[in-house]
């Protein structure tokens, strides 16, 4: 399993950093430490799996940031979710969850698809409507339980 | 323990899906007993109304004899398996709860503790691996699970047994030398140390899968997850859900096992063997693999009591 790999790129006041690959104990952010930029943004779009030593060393990293600095995740895919969900300090609280990945489930075509949503398209904890980007099917099923799934969202 | 069963239960559906469940077996299941009648050595099928009902009765029944079927979400379910010290909650999930405490039962006369033997059928596909040091160990994990077709599963079993098997195979291979060492006076190992068994110490990790589920059992030569140790471990994670500061893990490994798995169970013999064994249904969607209420169960082999080892 690939360990993790960090890619950052500093754009004026911002801070982006792509994460690649597995969050365990092993996994060093160091390197992201006293950086200066007020907004960090972190791409999970790549992360394979994150485990319960991954998930502290996670909370002690962006516990350690400053205060004024505004935490952006991207791309969370479902395992970050659950994550933030299922466990106190994943997420800090006042950051921004700009958009991660739903599960939907699609009869027709008979498979489940991912799909990549915005924070601000769900209201109200409601899956927004999907097409199956398999097949075509319209306003496919969303297959997790909404209140649950989206409860992340009562953080931000 | 002989081949009669109680049920309490006011329910007639959850009567007759025990009976359909139980219908090959020699067991002969008896509805609402009076309490007279019941002895010590029955085995005791409960909903959860009736339990509570007769809580006080209950409390004299031998915990490993005991079933309660609980309708009741995850952390409620934790909270009663605490409280009144369970080795049996099975989650109220219809036409699913009487074939699993078939497969309890039928374990339990057949006193065959171990592997996975009791929950899967003869085509069931199987593949072991044996653990002896913490290098490359999701790799191997990686490698096995990848000869298993997850077709007519949703996507993300996979991922889950990957998190699972990382998080009971690191318990194994650090919890177990570590305890040993702090009876030494040593200073236990944290989890960026490789560590490498000795002797005859091996963690063995086998994967199973046949047209019910597919089940993942993390067996270890410690035998340290006492009962005490696992509800402790769990009932603060679900109370917290929070990171602890500790050398050998973060607290949370268990919790993370247990949420996902459909089923929890633990073999266990002191200081000899201990086995975590999580089960996940057959099942194309997401959402059904989530709503299922999760059940757990505790199996304790005393000393000098035999049990097929297979």
């Amino acid at each position: 399993m690939k360990r993790l790999t960090i890619n950052k790129q500093i754009l004026q006041d911002e801070l982006s950093v792509e994460l690649i690959g597995c969050i365990d104990e092993d996994s060093d952010f160091k390197e992201l430490a006293g950086l200066g930029q007020e907004t960090i943004s972190f791409d999970f779009d790549k992360i394979s799996m994150i485990n319960s030593c991954g998930i502290r060393e996670w909370i002690k990293f962006i516990d350690l940031l400053p205060a004024r600095c505004n935490i952006v995740y991207k791309n969370c895919p479902q395992i970050i979710i659950e994550q933030i969900n299922m466990v106190h300090g994943f997420f800090r609280e006042g950051s921004v969850i700009e958009s991660f990945y739903a599960p939907y489930y699609c009869d027709k075509c008979g498979k489940e698809a991912k799909v990549h949503l915005k924070s601000d398209t769900v209201k109200n904890r409601k899956a927004p409507k999907s097409d199956c980007p398999n097949c075509g099917n319209e306003n496919i099923e969303f297959d997790a339980i909404e209140g649950q799934y989206f409860s992340f969202l009562g953080k931000i | 323990m002989n081949n009669h069963v109680a049920v309490y239960t006011e329910s007639d559906s959850i009567f007759e899906q025990l009976k359909v469940a139980l219908d090959s077996s020699e067991l002969i299941l008896h509805l609402n007993p009076t309490w007279d009648d019941y002895k010590e050595e029955h085995l005791v099928i409960s909903d959860l109304l009736s339990f509570e009902d007769r809580i006080d009765q209950f409390s004299l029944v031998n915990k490993s004899l005991l079933y309660v079927i609980s309708p009741l979400p995850d952390e409620e379910n934790m909270r009663l398996i605490e409280r009144h010290e369970l080795r049996h909650l099975v989650g109220q999930n219809e036409q699913i709860f009487g074939l699993e405490i078939a497969d309890h039962l039928k374990k339990q006369f057949a006193s065959r503790l171990w592997g996975l033997n009791p929950y899967m059928d003869e085509t069931a596909t199987i593949k072991i691996v044996s653990l002896s040091d913490s290098k490359f160990t999701n790799e191997m994990i990686q490698e096995n699970l990848s000869h298993f077709d997850f077709k007519d599963y949703f996507s993300s079993p996979i991922e889950y047994l990957q998190v699972m098997a990382n998080e009971l195979v690191s318990n194994s291979l650090y919890k177990g030398p570590n305890r040993k060492r702090a009876e030494q006076g040593l200073e236990g190992f944290d989890r960026k140390s490789p560590v490498f068994l000795k002797g005859a110490d091996l963690v063995q990790i086998t994967l199973g899968m046949d047209g019910k589920g597919i089940a993942l059992s993390v067996q270890d030569s410690f035998g340290g997850l006492a009962y005490d140790i696992l509800i402790s471990s769990l009932k603060r994670s679900f109370e917290e859900k929070t990171v602890m500061e500790k050398k050998d893990g973060a607290g949370l490994g268990l919790y993370l096992t247990f949420l996902h798995s459909n089923q929890f169970i633990v073999n266990f013999r002191e200081n000899f063997r201990t086995e975590v064994i999580c089960i996940i249904d057959k099942n194309k969607r997401y959402k059904n693999y989530k709503q299922r209420i999760r059940s757990f169960h505790f199996f304790q082999e005393v000393t000098g009591e035999k049990t097929n080892n297979k």
